[in-house]
């Protein structure tokens, strides 16, 4: 890996530890997902699985170091940089973004219809972003169908399909943490199952969030880093003293 | 005999002036729905005297009753407690909030697993939400404690 790259993973890692930061004290509201998804496409796997493990461990730096988040962050974000770097080399097949929303959407109709054992006094909010989460599901499953046959209809594909994608993984990553988090401390099955239920109530704003901040910001920011990654690319097979031509 | 009514009417105003105090004490420790029943440096319990409402609305209405004194943001779980009767957590600790009030109209609002506090010969377990998720119902007991986590 040359020096450019290493530099240009440590100056997103320093973006995505700014961006945690800034946006930390807004309930719901998180751009790591969008960002690291974009940088992951442009630069590739590599790149993607060294910024997310420095992510990971330089941000304790500033939140404390809690062996069951490190441990979380490690192996989501690893997981996270993987596929969306191979993404960006690979064309999606064409059932995995219907089949995605399918499962997000049938699952977010079971727990809104059936509800949610989480407090009374927060029931109401999550059967409403239950109900949201499943409109913007069937949005974007509509707008997956709508654009499949026109005629950009390869970039659209691939925004409904990352965007599917990112809601997906974020979802995975609060499962996760309700599978890490009781192993770790060696809580009892109640205990893990109340953990599971008080995790929606940040689970449903970020997922949301995770496919608003996708769909509106995936090709403005795939475009800025593969300009730097192919200005990277070029400089790096210039010849020694002189520089590439623009 | 005048000497004895004088004494009298002495005795009946230092009696009614304690009464007064006893009773404006009583008023400062309790708001609509909560009672302040102690407070310690770093901790305060709380029972509720009445079903309804959060325990962040019962601290806000201790706090305008005069009972306490805290401040907080509003976090991703809610109310984030940064200081309760002046007192503000060290570092490595926070504001742990420990409840009687377990299961309750088909959720789970404590678990012992997480922690245990133990006070008044009852043992108290670890919230599940924090002040704006925990529900103030009858009798239930909470306990805000600075821990080390």
């Amino acid at each position: 890996m040359s020096a450019r790259k290493i530099a240009a993973c440590a100056v997103m890692v320093a973006l995505l530890i700014a961006v945690q930061y800034a946006l930390g004290f807004v309930s719901g509201v998180e751009l790591v997902t969008v960002f690291l998804l974009c940088f992951c496409y442009a630069f590739g796997a590599g790149c993607g699985m060294l910024v997310a493990t420095a992510f990971s461990l330089l941000r304790c730096l500033i939140w404390g170091f809690q062996p069951a988040v490190i441990v979380l962050y490690l192996i989501y974000y690893n997981l996270f940089a993987l596929l969306f770097g191979l993404a960006g080399k690979k064309t999606f097949p064409v059932w995995l973004c219907p089949a995605l929303l399918i499962l997000l959407a049938g699952a977010c109709g079971y727990f809104a219809g059936t509800g949610v054992p989480v407090s009374a006094l927060y029931r109401g909010r999550v059967a409403g972003m239950l109900w949201a989460l499943f409109a913007v599901s069937a949005a974007l499953f509509v707008f997956y169908f709508s654009v499949l046959f026109a005629k950009r209809g390869k970039s659209g594909r691939t925004l409904a399909t990352v965007t599917a994608l990112a809601a997906f993984c974020t979802v995975c990553f609060t499962l996760l943490d309700d599978a890490i988090a009781p192993l770790f401390y060696g809580w009892t099955a109640d205990a893990a199952i109340a953990y599971f239920y008080a995790g929606f109530l940040a689970m449903l704003p970020q997922t949301l969030c995770a496919a608003a901040s996708v769909f509106l910001l995936f090709f403005p920011l795939v475009r800025v880093f593969s300009a730097a990654a192919g200005r990277i690319e070029c400089e790096n097979a210039a010849p020694r003293g002189k520089s590439p031509e623009k | 005999m005048k000497k004895a009514n004088r004494l009298s009417a002495a005795f009946f105003a230092v009696a009614a002036l304690f009464a007064a105090v006893a009773l404006a004490a009583c008023a400062q420790k309790s708001a609509e729905g909560v009672s302040l029943k102690e407070s310690g440096e770093h901790y305060v319990v709380i029972e509720a005297t009445a079903t309804g409402g959060s325990l962040a609305d019962g601290l806000a209405a201790l706090q305008e009753a005069g009972a306490l004194e805290y401040t907080g943001t509003a976090g991703q779980y809610g109310l984030f407690l940064e200081s309760v009767n002046g007192y503000v957590p060290a570092e490595g600790e926070a504001f742990m909030i420990y409840t009687t009030l377990g299961e309750y109209g088909g959720a789970v609002y404590s678990n012992a697993s997480w922690g245990t506090y133990e006070y008044g010969g009852k043992t108290l377990a670890c919230a599940a939400y924090g002040a704006d998720g925990l529900p103030l119902v009858e009798d239930a007991l909470y306990v805000i404690v600075a821990q080390p986590y």
